[in-house]
């Protein structure tokens, strides 16, 4: 009788102590907010490239730009930017043949070569807690800017 | 019923009995082989650490003898762009770092991708690999006209590359670092260590040799890797194993249609840390929640900017 009782009963313990090994496993990280958009030229979407989000501490947010300028950011393979303010770079470039030997020989920028650098392109954006819907506009005349939806 | 049966066989075991020592055993094993994988790990970053404490004893070894800093590349000549050597700080410190017999083979009156130094390209040193990256070679390779061409598992590639500077604006100004080039690729920072065409003497590093990185880890991207001899593709502009300080760790990767590769993020597959060794030849793993003004105080010479002691890095 009792032993019918006793071993599941320890089995249970021994569970709930692995529960607990578990519960210290991970890091705590920054804070993560999903951060998604479009990205438009003088009011027509992009259709390549990348957007980058320069966090001012630890690791920065990645984003491919689809053909309907569509994007949502990745940090490190997850889901999401860290929550704070971010420096805006956006990559848009097409291939030209390079010169003999050349791997790359510059390449032709399908936005304004200032939006490319984090420091230049005066595009800035600080990631909210909650899930962050964003409309980034270029312009080939004037500065960007960032609208929050 | 239970009891006579207990009785009847003394020395068995039950399979509940069975169960729970088997799940003993791989709860341990659970427990067990993180702490291997750890070690492992932890072992692994020791060898990198070695590595790039060789490239510091190189590189005071230079300076003793040279009286300057290593430059980031072999120049002859500027304006002889073809024709120039354009070759890797690795090939400037080969002799200063027991490599004598292959510095040796080295012909200074013709470009690192012509046909005299395929061999070179093609032998690994001990010294140029961080033991937790798989690819050690470089995913491009150069036929002998010197056109480069795709393939892997030919020529050997260097996970440590030199430090250009910092670009973009100084923290607490409304300066920008000095850059040159800025043409295309990204250009090349002035302000750091690895330069070429500027002499860089101990008094010259005003930030502190304590306060500046010359030399880290580029490993977590291998697109960018290239063979260990390349110093500077052939038109000068695509900075081969110099990279700027633009971005944090692991974020900006090498793009074949010609992003600005000289400004491909710094990073390693050491959990959250990158090293580099500093220009008094020490070597410092450096998180990756590092403040971004910090990673480029360090990153040049002698912007007079301060950094935090490595207690707080």
């Amino acid at each position: 009788m009792t032993d019918r009782i006793d071993r599941p009963a320890a089995m249970l313990v021994a569970l709930g102590i692995l529960t607990l090994l578990a519960c210290g496993c991970g890091r705590a990280g920054p804070r993560m907010a999903t951060v998604s958009g479009v990205v438009t030229l003088d009011g027509k979407p992009l259709s390549q490239g990348r957007v980058l989000f320069v966090a001012e501490r630890g690791l920065g947010a990645n984003g491919e730009i689809d053909e309907q300028g569509r994007f949502t950011l990745a940090t490190d393979g997850r889901i999401g930017a860290s929550v704070g303010r971010h420096r805006i770079a956006i990559v848009s470039v097409r291939q030209v043949p390079p010169s003999p030997g050349e791997r790359l020989s510059g390449a032709e920028w399908l936005i304004p070569r200032h939006f490319g650098a984090p420091d230049q392109s005066g595009l800035e954006y600080d990631v909210q807690e909650d899930a962050n819907t964003i409309l980034i506009e270029l312009s080939t005349k004037g500065p960007g800017k960032v609208l929050k939806e | 019923m239970k009891t006579v049966r207990r009785h009847g066989r003394a020395h068995g075991f039950t399979l509940v009995e069975l169960l729970v020592v088997i799940a003993i055993i791989g709860v341990l094993i659970a427990l067990l082989l993180p702490a291997v994988q750890a070690a492992r790990e932890a072992a692994r970053r020791i060898s990198c650490s070695n590595n790039l404490r060789q490239f510091g004893i190189g590189m005071h070894n230079y300076l003793s003898t040279h009286g300057v800093f290593p430059p980031g590349a072999i120049f002859k000549n500027e304006s002889a762009r073809w024709d120039c050597p354009r070759m890797s700080y690795v090939a400037v410190l080969l002799p200063y770092m027991e490599q004598q017999q292959i510095y040796d083979r080295l012909d200074f009156s013709q470009p690192w991708e012509y046909e005299v130094h395929t061999p070179i390209r093609r032998t690994s040193l001990p010294y140029i690999h961080c033991p937790s990256v798989s690819q050690s070679f470089s995913p491009i390779w150069y036929d002998p006209s010197g056109q480069w061409l795709d393939g892997y598992d030919i020529e050997y590639a260097t996970h440590y590359m030199g430090v250009s500077g910092p670009k973009g604006t100084i923290s607490g100004s409304t300066d920008t670092y000095p850059v040159g080039g800025t043409s295309g690729l990204g250009g090349r920072a002035l302000s750091g260590m690895m330069q070429v065409g500027v002499l860089i003497r101990e008094a010259d590093v005003t930030d502190g040799l304590s306060n500046t990185i010359v030399i880290g880890e580029l490993s977590w991207d291998d697109t960018t890797y290239h063979p260990w001899l390349g110093g500077f593709s052939p038109a000068h502009k695509h900075t081969l194993l110099m990279k700027n300080i633009v971005y944090p760790f692991r974020m900006y990767a090498f793009l074949r249609d010609g992003n600005d590769a000289n400004d491909v993020s710094f990073g390693s597959f050491h959990p959250g840390t990158c090293p580099f060794v500093r220009a008094d030849g020490s070597v410092h793993f450096f998180s990756e929640e590092i403040q971004l003004d910090v990673l480029k105080a360090l990153a040049s010479r002698d912007q007079g900017e301060t950094v935090p002691s490595d207690a707080e890095l």
